[in-house]
C-alpha cells in the first residue's frame, strides 16, 4: 500500500523516533545496573526547556545539548542518591521526581523568557545527507538525509549493546542488577556502577528531551514530552532490556504515531479521537503479547544493602 | 500585684494595643474592589490565544481597578472545581476563556445567581440564565475568507486545515471553507485533521506533513502554539506551501526561511 510506505511518512517515522531511542537507551542502562528511573519523563521535559534555553541565550545547539545533558544527569544524581546511597523506595522518588522536574521545566521557561507577545525559536538540526548513501531512491531519504542525532541515535544503540553484552563493564553492570551481593562478594563496586549508570542514564533522557525542541519543533511549549518519556519506558520492556529490539521498538511506535494523521485523511469514519489514541492502543495490544516471558533485571527496583541479612 | 492594679494594666495594655493597631486600620473602608477570575485551557505562553485572555486580564486590573486572578491548563473535567474555587474565595466574575466550558457555565450560574460568568462560544446560546455573558465568535466569517484565497489560489487543489479541539467553532470554521471552496473552486479538495491540542507543535507538524505528503499546498491554520511545527513541515517541505499562521509568528516564518506574503484574489 503506497500510503503506508510513503518515504516522507518512513522519513518523519524516523526523526520522530529519536527521543525514544535516546531515552530508552538512558532508561534501559539504567535499569540493567538494577536502579528504575520513573522520573524519565518529567527529565525529558526539564531536559527540552534546558536545551531550548541553553541553545536560545548562547545561539549554539551543541551548548543547548549540553546544558540538557547536564540537567538530566543531576536529575538522575539525585535520584541515585536517593536509591542507591540512602536506599530509599525508587518508585515513590522517581514520581517525586518526575512531578518536581514537571513543575521545574515550566517554571525555568517563564524565569527566563517570560510571558511574550510572539514565541521564540531556536533553528532546528540542519540535515546531514551521507555522500552516495544520500541518493539512493527511497532508503536515501529516509535513512541518510537526516540530522545528525539520527545516525548518532543508531550508534548508540550500537554502542549500548557492544558495552552491555561484551565488555567487562557490561558484564559488572548487569550483575549489579541481577545479583549485586554475588557481585559485590566478587569485587564488584555496586553503588558505583549504579550510581555512573543511573547519571550516565538520566544524561541521555536530557538529551533525548532537548531533541524535542531542537529537531520537531524549534521551540518550547509546556508538556511537550506528552508522555514519550512514559512510552520509552515501555519500550524498554518491549525491547526486553536489549537495545536492539529497542530501537525497532521504538521505529514502530514512531510509525503508528505518525501514521494516525495519514489514516485520518483516509477515512473520516473513524472518529479522530479515536485515531488519536491509535499509538496508545498499539502499545497496549504489543505489551500484552510482549510482557509474556519478559523478564526485567531480578534485582531491579531493589535497594542493595551490603550490611543486610539474606 | 492587686487585683485592681492588674486591671488597670490589662486596660492600658488593650488601649495602647488598640492605640497602635489604630494607624493600621483604613481609614475608611470604600467599596471592596471587583475581583475577577479566568480559566484558561492553555498556558498564557502560547503567545496566541491564552496570551491574550491574559493580556485582557492585566489591562482590566489597569484600568478598571480590578483584581484579577487566573488559572493556566485548565481542563474541562477540572473546570468546576476551579471555578468554584474563585467563587467561593469571593471572585464574583469568573470568566471562561474557552468554547470547551459551556455546559460547566450553565450548571455553575444558576448556582452562584449573585456572580457573572463570561462565557465564549460560537455564537448565540439559547436559554442561558440572565447572569451569564456570552462572547458569540464567529470565527467561520474570517475563515470563509481564507477558504475563497485557498480556493483561488491552491495549484495542487488541496486544501488543507489543522486545528487542535473539535470545538463546534472549528467545525463551524471547516463548514465556512468547504463552502467557500465549493463555490470558488469546486475542483479542489479540503482536507482537514483535528490534533487533540491547541498547543501541541509535534502533533501539529505531524499533521501538517501528513497533508503536504498528501499534496496540500495551502494550510489554513487554526492551531495556537502548534503553529511553530507547521510552519517547521512547511519549511522542511521540498514544495512551496502556503500558510495562514497567526501575525505574531511572522519573525518565525523568516528565522525559519520562509517569506511573508499578501495575497490578492480577483472575486
Amino acid at each position: 500500500m503506497p500510503v503506508l510506505l510513503d518515504p516522507e511518512l518512513l522519513r518523519l517515522t524516523v526523526v520522530m523516533a529519536v527521543p525514544l531511542v535516546l531515552a530508552a537507551l538512558g532508561e534501559v542502562l539504567t535499569e540493567r545496573s538494577g536502579v528504575l528511573n520513573l522520573a524519565i519523563e518529567g527529565t525529558m521535559l526539564l531536559g527540552a526547556v534546558c536545551g531550548f534555553l541553553g541553545a536560545f541565550f548562547t545561539r549554539r545547539l551543541d551548548a543547548g545539548m549540553l546544558v540538557a545533558t547536564v540537567a538530566g544527569a543531576l536529575v538522575a544524581a539525585l535520584l541515585a542518591y536517593y536509591a542507591v546511597a540512602l536506599r530509599r523506595d525508587q518508585i515513590t522518588v522517581g514520581l517525586v521526581l518526575y512531578v518536581l522536574t514537571l513543575g521545574l521545566a515550566s517554571l525555568l521557561y517563564r524565569l527566563f523568557v517570560g510571558v511574550q507577545f510572539t514565541p521564540q525559536r531556536i533553528p532546528t538540526l540542519a540535515t546531514v545527507p551521507i555522500p552516495g548513501l544520500a541518493a539512493l531512491p527511497v532508503v536515501g531519504p529516509v535513512l541518510f538525509q537526516q540530522h545528525a542525532l539520527v545516525y548518532g541515535a543508531a550508534g548508540l544503540a550500537l554502542a549500548v549493546h557492544v558495552v552491555l553484552a561484551y565488555t567487562p563493564v557490561g558484564l559488572r553492570l548487569r550483575a549489579a542488577g541481577e545479583n549485586p551481593r554475588a557481585a559485590d562478594a566478587v569485587g564488584v563496586d555496586v553503588f558505583a556502577l549504579r550510581y555512573g549508570a543511573t547519571v550516565v542514564g538520566g544524561a541521555l533522557i536530557g538529551l533525548a528531551g532537548a531533541m524535542l525542541p531542537m529537531t520537531i519543533t524549534g521551540t518550547f511549549t509546556e508538556g511537550m514530552s506528552a508522555g514519550r518519556g512514559w512510552i520509552a519506558l515501555m519500550l524498554v520492556i518491549f525491547g526486553r532490556w536489549r537495545p536492539g529490539p529497542i530501537l525497532a521498538g521504538a521505529l514502530l511506535f514512531a510509525y503508528v504515531e505518525a501514521l494516525q494523521f495519514r489514516v485520518a485523511l483516509l477515512t473520516r469514519a473513524v472518529p479522530t479521537q479515536v485515531l488519536l489514541m491509535l499509538p496508545y492502543l498499539f502499545a497496549i495490544a504489543v505489551l500484552i503479547r510482549v510482557f509474556r516471558g519478559a523478564e526485567a533485571p531480578a534485582a531491579l527496583g531493589r535497594p542493595y544493602d551490603r550490611e543486610a541479612r539474606t | 500585684m492587686h487585683r485592681s492594679a492588674r486591671r488597670l494594666l490589662a486596660v492600658l495594655m488593650v488601649g495602647a494595643l488598640a492605640a497602635g493597631l489604630a494607624p493600621t486600620l483604613p481609614a475608611a473602608a470604600g467599596p471592596a474592589r471587583p475581583r475577577l477570575a479566568m480559566l484558561m485551557p492553555g498556558t498564557i505562553q502560547d503567545a496566541d490565544f491564552n496570551f491574550v485572555g491574559y493580556q485582557a486580564l492585566q489591562e482590566v486590573r489597569a484600568t478598571l481597578g480590578v483584581e484579577v486572578a487566573h488559572s493556566e491548563n485548565v481542563a474541562v473535567a477540572d473546570a468546576e472545581r476551579v471555578a468554584r474555587e474563585y467563587l467561593n474565595a469571593g471572585y464574583r466574575i469568573v470568566a471562561f476563556h474557552g468554547g470547551q466550558y459551556l455546559t460547566i457555565v450553565q450548571k455553575l450560574a444558576p448556582l452562584y445567581p449573585d456572580a457573572v460568568f463570561i462565557m465564549e462560544s460560537s455564537g448565540q446560546v439559547p436559554n442561558l440564565p440572565p447572569n451569564v455573558w456570552n462572547i458569540g465568535r464567529k470565527f467561520y466569517e474570517g475563515f470563509y475568507v481564507l477558504g475563497v484565497l485557498a480556493a483561488l489560489t491552491t495549484r495542487s487543489q488541496k486544501i488543507g486545515y489543522i486545528a487542535g479541539i473539535r470545538l463546534p467553532d472549528f467545525v463551524a470554521s471547516i463548514n465556512a471553507i468547504f463552502q467557500a471552496v465549493a463555490r470558488y473552486n469546486p475542483r479542489a479538495d479540503v482536507l482537514y485533521t483535528f490534533v487533540g491540542d491547541q498547543n501541541d507543535p509535534v502533533k501539529a507538524r505531524q499533521a501538517a506533513e501528513s497533508q503536504i505528503a498528501a499534496g496540500v499546498d495551502f494550510i489554513v491554520v487554526s492551531v495556537n502554539l502548534g503553529q511553530v511545527g507547521i510552519i517547521e513541515a512547511a519549511s522542511a517541505s521540498r514544495r512551496p506551501v502556503l500558510l495562514t499562521p497567526d501575525f505574531r509568528f511572522d519573525h518565525l516564518l523568516e528565522t525559519a526561511g520562509m517569506r511573508r506574503t499578501s495575497l490578492l484574489v480577483r472575486v
